[in-house]
């Protein structure tokens, strides 16, 4: 028998890492289900009814069976190495920002004390990725939906970084588990309602300029289904589309637990005496929340012009968050 | 300054009607939901919903009026002349039945629900049954026959209509060889009578024509003059 | 034992990786292969950075270099006429001309590399971002500023470059 103390560092990281996948798996079929309720509902339907008895339950997990026997199809024309290598890369980028999330105090993948930034620093990734994805199919769709989606992510990181900076600014520290600490006590303390209005403002500006960032509506022209097939992943089927598809809610995930870190106070409960009920479950439940939202946004506007696009990007946000910045920079000094 | 004004202008419709398009999807999140959960509930359509056609034999004249309605011809009729012994019973209306129906068919499967035969049917048997589920495995399931005569009856009852309407005929010739024997009486006259009461009129000439002599003592039954032109023709169609 | 090894192999994986598509990068004949083997050669630098524990330089590395001038680069090949069958020439001519800036250069590196004084750092726990900040903005502030101007002078440039003439409005 080996001494395992001192490997038990990397059997914890180990044992994580797949924890996370697991879950990221799990939030994907959950999440595709709920998305599917969400629009029917929304719609005066019911969506799907019928797989698993109750409300279809179990139609992600026949959608992920079908998914996985599916014939992997590359074009003949396409560029087979880089072809292969997207999904890989674009999952990679959305896996890797999970690292930083903070489920609880001691139940994050890495504190690491750049944290914000290092998730702004990884989803560029998922460009690279895109974009590779889009050149390698030799479509013109996929082409189309790879150039405009990098364009819109390299544009709203900007708003993105910048309505991060306000809560970064305000705690002193880019660690998340630090941001967090500093919002405990109550939803008074959270970030969102401190300073109001500016961080009001930089939490709705945040949580917009996410969903260009993961190609949701009303800013999901890379996969436009009208206009381009589906954008840069046109040409992929099976497991590799599969692999798309978790990244993208991977990356829903991703975005609505930065917002809930940075603005909505983590892991704590609103109202201090509800801590009992333990913080991951408060945790996954704000980040759900903000999911729905962005499918109840989905299911309720329609899809932007690319010139509205970047209107609304280098126009609105960009110069609101220049203001928030500077206001909120004099408040932190007024308050020493 | 204008631009200005817009440009707050818009921000600000832009937040307020967002806010509104959200609000009204909300709403819609809770409403009752429209979907019919199809197997197991089912809509009750209309009763004038054109779905899928029955006809109700037992008050079917075999008049083929429908028949001949359908603009793609896919209702086949044959009929026998009803005698003392079959005991054909009385029509819903009360009045005895004059001609059995052996044979009713329609091909449901390329029907076109124009609903013509449904219009024209004078004693409302043919009728829309308010059912649309007729999926089948095979084309020939789509086949309805409503007729419940069973083939040999079918074909017994047909050699007798043969056998009754050849012999009408020579007793037809043989009259009419009396009557010329008799004294040359033309008769063009009495011609449309019968014709005029049975239930078709366009048939009249061919009544004529297969009725090769002329008279009118075959007047007991109405129906009877036009009985033969009417056969030939549904069995043309079949 | 097993951790030292594991490290080992993750330090050699970051060289290879680095070093590797560097070397792809250089010698591939489709332009596009080269500027997506750059990304794995710019990843592995920003692990090297890590492995010196400069974490705040590793994600500006991914977050400049990779979301900033590669995706700059790459599409800069996509907006290139014909890029499908882009290839570079194969064959160097005036190999000795070519010598020379090449030994030029590669003496000067050598001689940087023999004369700098390398130490082994202690890897530190403590972050680097307060101390980045702080030097940002109190010793290095000019040369800070002057890049920034630098930036803010090639972004208007561009925007002046790239905006259509008065003349070309009234078409």
């Amino acid at each position: 028998m080996i001494a395992l103390e001192p490997y038990l560092d990397l059997i914890i990281s180990v044992v994580y890492v797949v924890g996370i996948v697991l879950f990221l798996s799990l939030f994907a079929l959950f999440a595709t289900w709920l998305e599917r309720k969400v629009a029917g509902h929304i719609q005066d339907r019911l969506g799907p009814m019928e797989t698993g008895g109750w409300h279809g339950w179990l139609q992600p997990i026949a959608d992920a069976i079908k998914l996985l026997i599916k014939e992997d199809i590359i074009p003949a024309a396409a560029d087979k190495k880089l072809f292969k290598l997207a999904p890989y890369l674009v999952f990679i980028g959305s896996l890797a920002g999970f690292a930083v999330l903070p489920f609880a105090a001691n139940l994050i993948g890495s504190d690491l004390n750049i944290g914000v930034y290092y998730v702004i620093a990884v989803t560029s990734l998922v460009v690279i990725g895109i974009l590779m994805a889009g050149w390698a199919s030799n479509n013109k769709w996929s082409m189309y939906g790879a150039m405009r989606s990098a364009a819109q992510m390299i544009s709203y990181e900007i708003p993105v970084a910048l309505s991060l900076l306000i809560p970064v600014m305000m705690a002193g520290t880019m660690s998340m588990v630090e941001i967090v600490d500093n919002q405990a006590g109550g939803f008074w303390n959270w970030y969102v309602f401190r300073t109001m209005p500016f961080s009001l403002i930089a939490f709705v500006i945040y949580f917009w300029a996410s969903l260009a960032e993961v190609n949701r509506a009303p800013f999901d022209l890379p996969e436009a289904e009208s206009e381009l097939v589906a954008g840069y992943f046109t040409e992929y089927s099976g497991i590799r589309w599969a692999m798309f598809f978790l990244a993208e809610y991977g990356d829903m995930f991703v975005v609505s637990a930065i917002a809930a870190t940075v603005f909505l106070g983590g892991w704590y409960a609103p109202f201090p005496f509800l801590d009992i009920i333990p913080g991951p479950i408060w945790f996954i439940g704000k980040t759900a929340f903000l999911v729905f939202v962005q499918m109840w946004l989905r299911w309720t506007l329609p899809r932007l012009r690319v010139d509205q696009l970047m209107y609304v990007c280098w126009k609105i946000f960009l110069p609101f968050s220049f203001a928030n910045l500077l206001l909120v920079g004099l408040w932190v000094v007024l308050k020493g | 300054m204008n631009a200005t004004y817009k440009y707050f202008r818009d921000i600000y419709l832009g937040v307020t009607t967002v806010s509104l398009g959200m609000w009204i999807t909300f709403r819609h999140f809770f409403m009752p939901t429209i979907t019919v959960q199809y197997p197991r509930e089912k809509l009750i359509y209309p009763p004038r919903a054109r779905t899928e056609l029955r006809n109700a034999i037992e008050s079917c004249n075999g008049c083929l009026q429908c028949a001949r309605a359908c603009p793609v011809e896919i209702i086949h009729i044959e009929t026998a002349k009803a005698q003392d012994e079959d005991n054909a019973g009385n029509m819903p209306d009360g009045k005895p039945r004059k001609l059995l129906v052996l044979t009713f068919d329609v091909e449901m499967s390329k029907c076109v629900h124009c609903g013509l035969c449904v219009e024209v049917c004078p004693t409302e048997s043919m009728h829309w049954n308010n059912e649309h589920e007729h999926v089948t495995f095979t084309r020939e399931e789509l086949m309805r026959h409503w007729a419940t005569y069973p083939p040999e009856e079918v074909r017994r009852l047909q050699e007798r209509d043969e056998i009754l309407k050849a012999e009408k005929a020579k007793q037809a010739a043989e009259a009419a060889a009396k009557k010329a024997a008799a004294g040359d009486q033309p008769a063009p006259k009495p011609v449309s009578k019968p014709a005029a009461d049975g239930a078709e009129k366009p048939a009249q000439p061919s009544a004529a024509a297969a009725t090769p002599a002329i008279e009118k003592p075959a007047k007991p039954e109405s129906g009877d003059g036009t009985d033969s032109p009417q056969k030939e023709n549904g069995k043309e169609k079949a | 034992m097993i951790l030292h090894f594991l490290t080992q192999a993750v330090f050699w994986f970051l060289v290879i990786l680095t070093v590797g598509s560097a070397i792809v990068v250089v010698f591939n004949k489709r332009i596009l292969h080269s500027a997506f083997a750059l990304l794995f050669t710019l990843c592995g630098v920003a692990g090297l950075y890590v492995f010196l524990s400069a974490d705040f330089l590793a994600a500006s590395q991914m977050l400049v270099y990779v979301g900033g001038i590669l995706t700059l680069i790459i599409f800069g090949v996509f907006l290139t006429a014909r890029m499908y069958n882009m290839s570079i020439p194969e064959q160097t001519h005036q190999r000795f001309l070519a010598l020379l800036p090449v030994l030029g250069l590669g003496g000067i590196i050598f001689y940087v590399l023999n004369s700098a004084e390398w130490h082994l750092i202690t890897p530190m726990v403590a972050p680097t971002t307060e101390n980045l900040g702080k030097m940002l903005l109190t010793t290095y502030l000019v040369p800070f500023e002057v890049a920034s101007m630098l930036l803010l002078a090639a972004l208007i440039g561009a925007i002046r470059l790239a905006r259509p003439r008065k003349e070309d409005h009234d078409d």
